[in-house]
């Protein structure tokens, strides 16, 4: 695993160094574009439709869209400038039960390892938390934005990350249609779901769930790779620079060699 | 009217007038007007064919190599109709270029002492679009063809490395020219880059010999590989072009296994006519299937040009 960040957990006084690693990873499958004719993987070019023509990285500004059509432009050297947002620091604000947050909230999950160094005030944290049965409200900044996020014991040993929605960004679902009704339920109707409801509770075992329209895809795509493959019209390796000067070399040497010999007779 | 030596003569159909045909174009040699029309009609088969498709800039020598001469890109004024033109809009106007589709058009430039005939790098329709990337390997005295030699020898070697085909002729002076054809979907400012990655790599491998420098007296003595020939607007003469040197040279595309041996003086306005018949169009290839510059540039991405 590569971690994504370091950084630290502040908690009152204590701080606790971390390394953070993405929890979970995508599986679904990618497929790369090709242009029919030549088998050529496309590339993506910016393209400016005023110009016509191909945009360089050095061409390329950033700009906020004050209102339609209105841009203001925002230069990296702003960017940097901007008070930066609790430097690399994971800041633990307040403590709540885990069954207050709706897992709508939740966005991505991030493991953390304690550093060299770092794994007493970890066990320290991790212990008080298990024993207190709380999980840790948290402010962190990375990737170009200050998080929301939550801190708690997954199985019984490492700390994860969560970073979260702000409220905002959760969507108000009131305009929905059909949610605002409460009908008329038949007690037997209820009576008969009650049942199917509990006929169907298991323990939640994740295992036993699988992404069937994957393996179907996979396996597609592995029996026609018995027939269908197409090879990229990949060009002789590249040359190595060390090995191509000593042929120039070595085929002017003796170039030059012929010539004296040449000229003595 | 000059004299009497206007003619009006007949070239498959087309009515041309010919003027001052006893003008002498090479004195030393005695090579007259005539002669070079002469010239342009025996090569004609193989020339146009190098030709075709492309803008043509001229340079013309009204009295003869000793005397003044000047760049035609534009159609002459008092053209035949009958001249094809492409009209190509320049950075400052429009430019009429002429086209040559048949003998007259080359016995008309012949008639206006046009010397030297460079065709645009790129054939119609693909306008701005090489077809080529050159190779320019420019002895700067006291070098000479010998050291230009040299360093063909080690393109031949670089080309041979990369699986690329090229085609060298003579400058027609002391340089060496080689071709490699391209498929035209590059602009010239992408050839030029790659252009400069192989002059790089050569002038790495022997600093003694090549030089880079744009400025001419820092390349005494040295070839100067000149990669920016390539560069939008830059034309190369032709193949079976004449020069206006002494001797009337004309500039020879050889076979790769003649480099060893080749005499660039042995090719001229008098003697290229029998040699082609006997040798064939040498440079015939560089019309043949062309390399995607992106392979090219592919296949010296594990070299990159050293600084």
């Amino acid at each position: 695993m590569r971690s994504l960040w370091k950084g630290s957990i502040s908690f009152g006084l204590v701080n606790i160094p971390v390394r953070l690693y993405a929890a979970t990873e995508d599986r679904d499958v990618h497929f790369h574009l090709l242009h029919r004719e030549c088998r050529t993987p496309i590339r993506y070019q910016r393209f400016c439709p005023t110009c016509g023509e191909t945009v360089p990285p050095d061409q390329v500004v950033r700009a906020y869209e004050w209102q339609r059509d209105v841009y203001v432009p925002v230069e990296d050297d702003e960017l940097e400038r901007l008070p930066p947002a609790a430097q690399r620091t994971i800041r633990i604000l307040d403590f709540v039960d885990l069954s207050e947050i709706d897992p709508l909230y939740f966005d991505r999950s991030y493991y953390l390892e304690p550093m060299e160094g770092a794994e007493r005030s970890y066990t320290l944290l991790r212990r008080a938390m298990r024993e207190a049965g709380r999980v840790a409200v948290a402010q962190v900044a990375f990737r170009q934005k200050e998080h929301l996020a939550s801190v708690r014991l997954y199985g019984e040993r490492v700390l994860v990350l969560e970073t979260m929605h702000y409220p905002d960004e959760v969507r108000d679902p009131s305009p929905l249609h059909g949610i605002q009704e409460e009908a008329e339920i038949d007690p037997r109707e209820l009576e008969l779901a009650h049942t199917l409801i509990e006929r169907l509770t298991v323990r939640f075992d994740p295992g036993k769930y699988r992404d069937r329209y994957r393996e179907a895809l996979l396996e597609l795509v592995a029996r026609k790779a018995q027939g269908q493959r197409w090879e990229l019209p990949r060009p002789q390796e590249p040359v190595g620079v060390e090995s191509l000067l000593e042929a120039l070399r070595e085929s002017v040497r003796m170039a030059e060699a012929g010539a004296a010999a040449g000229a003595r007779k | 009217m000059a004299g009497t030596t206007g003619r009006r003569v007949l070239v498959d159909g087309r009515e041309l007038r010919f003027t001052n045909l006893d003008k002498l174009l090479w004195p030393a040699d005695g090579i007259r007007k005539a002669d070079l029309i002469e010239y342009y009609l025996n090569v004609a088969g193989v020339l146009l064919r190098h030709l075709e498709g492309r803008p043509l800039t001229f340079t013309r020598y009204p009295d003869g190599i000793e005397g003044e001469s000047f760049y035609q890109k534009d159609l002459p004024q008092h053209a035949p109709a009958w001249i094809r033109v492409f009209p190509y809009q320049g950075e400052e106007h429009l430019i009429r270029f002429v086209l040559a589709a048949d003998r007259a058009t080359l016995a008309w430039a012949g008639n206006l002492a046009c010397l030297e005939i460079h065709p645009a790098p790129w054939r119609l329709p693909h306008v701005d679009r090489p077809d080529r990337l050159v190779i320019d390997l420019d002895p700067a005295p006291p070098a000479t063809f010998d050291h230009a030699r040299r360093v063909a020898v080690m393109v031949r070697t670089l080309l041979e490395q990369l699986g690329i085909r090229g085609f060298p002729k003579t400058s027609g002076a002391t340089g060496i020219h080689v071709f490699i054809p391209l498929v035209p979907e590059a602009g010239p400012e992408e050839v030029t880059r790659v252009a400069e990655t192989l002059a790089r790599l050569l002038h790495a491998a022997r600093p003694d010999l090549i030089t880079l420098e744009r400025a001419v007296k820092e390349r005494t003595g040295k070839v100067y590989v000149d990669y920016l020939q390539n560069a939008r607007g830059k034309t190369m003469v032709a193949p079976y072009s004449p020069r206006p040197l002494p001797g009337a040279p004309v500039s020879a595309p050889f076979s790769w296994g003649e480099l060893e041996t080749i005499d660039p003086k042995e090719f001229t306005l008098r003697t290229m006519p029998d040699l082609l018949a006997r040798r064939g169009d040498l440079a015939a290839g560089l019309l043949g299937p062309g390399h995607r510059l992106s392979e090219i540039a592919a296949r010296l991405s594990g070299a990159p040009p050293p600084a």
